[in-house]
């Protein structure tokens, strides 16, 4: 087992102890704030042991495992709040936190990766047919699982009936399986740096940096 | 590995988030929000890093590779558990969420048609963002 800095292990430990201690202490603001503080910090230290092992598997199927890895969080939490309360709140919050997400990486990071990039390099470049791709697949799951529901016609309402639930959950795997298997496999060079540019690896750099 | 085990514990930590949110008083879309930051924050700031490094294509898959993970797998997840328990799911956006989806597409195939990327169209999707955040809290 590679060495890993001591908050990954840290982080997690406490947030059980606060765990405890909001079994014990009950709902009280400063306990909440503490509880939030290690949530936070465990997502952090679950995705560094995501990225550890991300390193061991090398580019592509790296940043496949981070996604996968940051995917397994975000479908536990909206679980366990669909699951822990009955509220008529609970019933649109996948779709909430899912439009949030595509939200947040295609305007929010690609945004601010293409200001910070553009501010330090003038100029950036990379390969056309991997991000088309991407958006391609993005456009086509976005629409069929977010937008079709509201013009079905077997249920009135945002809502799919349970044929059409596992008729997009089956889509959207499809695609989504597609995307994996020619990014990783197929098409491998589409989602490399494109010729030109130095090859550093984020993920490689980490390692190679010294242990704290 | 020992992802598991933190998987675990972020579930278990999720009744106080939830509770959080509660007492805020913060708008319901507000909690999707949260949640999709949290998990997304520490791939946001290596993608952020790598465009710092000249390193675009990293940025682009790790930042859209996170879009298409967080949607072709969290549907058919949430998907089976709502048929398994029977819980109704509301999965058809609003007016207002399909424009911001649609123009967010639109752009996306635009500003990263041509393979060359400057400052302009990086504001351009931030502009985006924060009509995103903003229209969230002020619906």
């Amino acid at each position: 087992m590679m060495r890993l800095p001591w908050w990954t292990w840290a982080w997690p430990l406490l947030a059980w102890l606060v765990l405890a201690a909001t079994m014990f202490l009950g709902d009280h603001g400063l306990v909440s704030a503490l509880a939030g503080i290690s949530l936070i910090a465990t997502v952090f230290a679950a995705v560094h042991h995501a990225e550890v092992v991300a390193h061991r598997v090398g580019e592509p199927f790296g940043t496949l495992v981070l996604a996968i890895a940051v995917t397994i969080i975000e479908v536990a939490l909206i679980v366990s709040i669909m699951v822990g309360t009955a509220t008529p709140d609970v019933v649109g919050l996948a779709r909430d936190t899912v439009f949030a997400a595509v939200m947040i990486a295609c305007n929010g990071v690609v945004g601010l990766c293409l200001l910070v990039g553009g501010a330090h390099h003038r100029e950036q470049g990379f390969q056309v047919e991997g991000a088309s791709a991407a958006l391609a697949v993005l456009g086509a799951l976005t629409v069929l699982s977010l937008v079709m529901p509201n013009f079905t016609l077997s249920t009135p309402g945002p809502i799919f009936n349970t044929a059409q639930l596992v008729f997009a959950g089956a889509v959207s795997l499809v695609l989504y399986g597609s995307f994996v298997f020619v990014q990783t496999i197929r098409h491998r060079d589409y989602f490399l740096p494109p010729p030109g540019t130095v090859e550093v690896d984020h993920l490689a750099r980490r390692r190679s940096a010294p242990r704290c | 590995m020992s992802l598991v085990a933190v998987v675990g514990l972020a579930k278990a930590l999720t009744p106080t988030l939830d509770a959080a949110v509660d007492w805020l008083k913060a708008p319901k879309a507000v909690v999707g929000i949260v949640i999709a930051m949290l998990v997304l924050l520490p791939e946001g700031m290596a993608a952020v890093k790598a465009a710092r490094a000249n390193q675009l294509q990293t940025s682009l898959n790790l930042a859209l590779g996170s879009a298409l993970a967080s949607i072709g797998l969290t549907i058919p997840a949430v998907a089976a558990v709502s048929i398994v328990i029977g819980q109704r799911l509301e999965l058809g956006l609003g007016f207002k969420e399909e424009i911001l989806l649609a123009l967010t597409l639109f752009l996306g195939v635009v500003t990263l048609g041509t393979g060359r990327t400057t400052v302009l169209q990086g504001i351009v999707h931030l502009v985006m963002f924060a009509a995103f955040l903003f229209l969230a809290i002020v619906p």
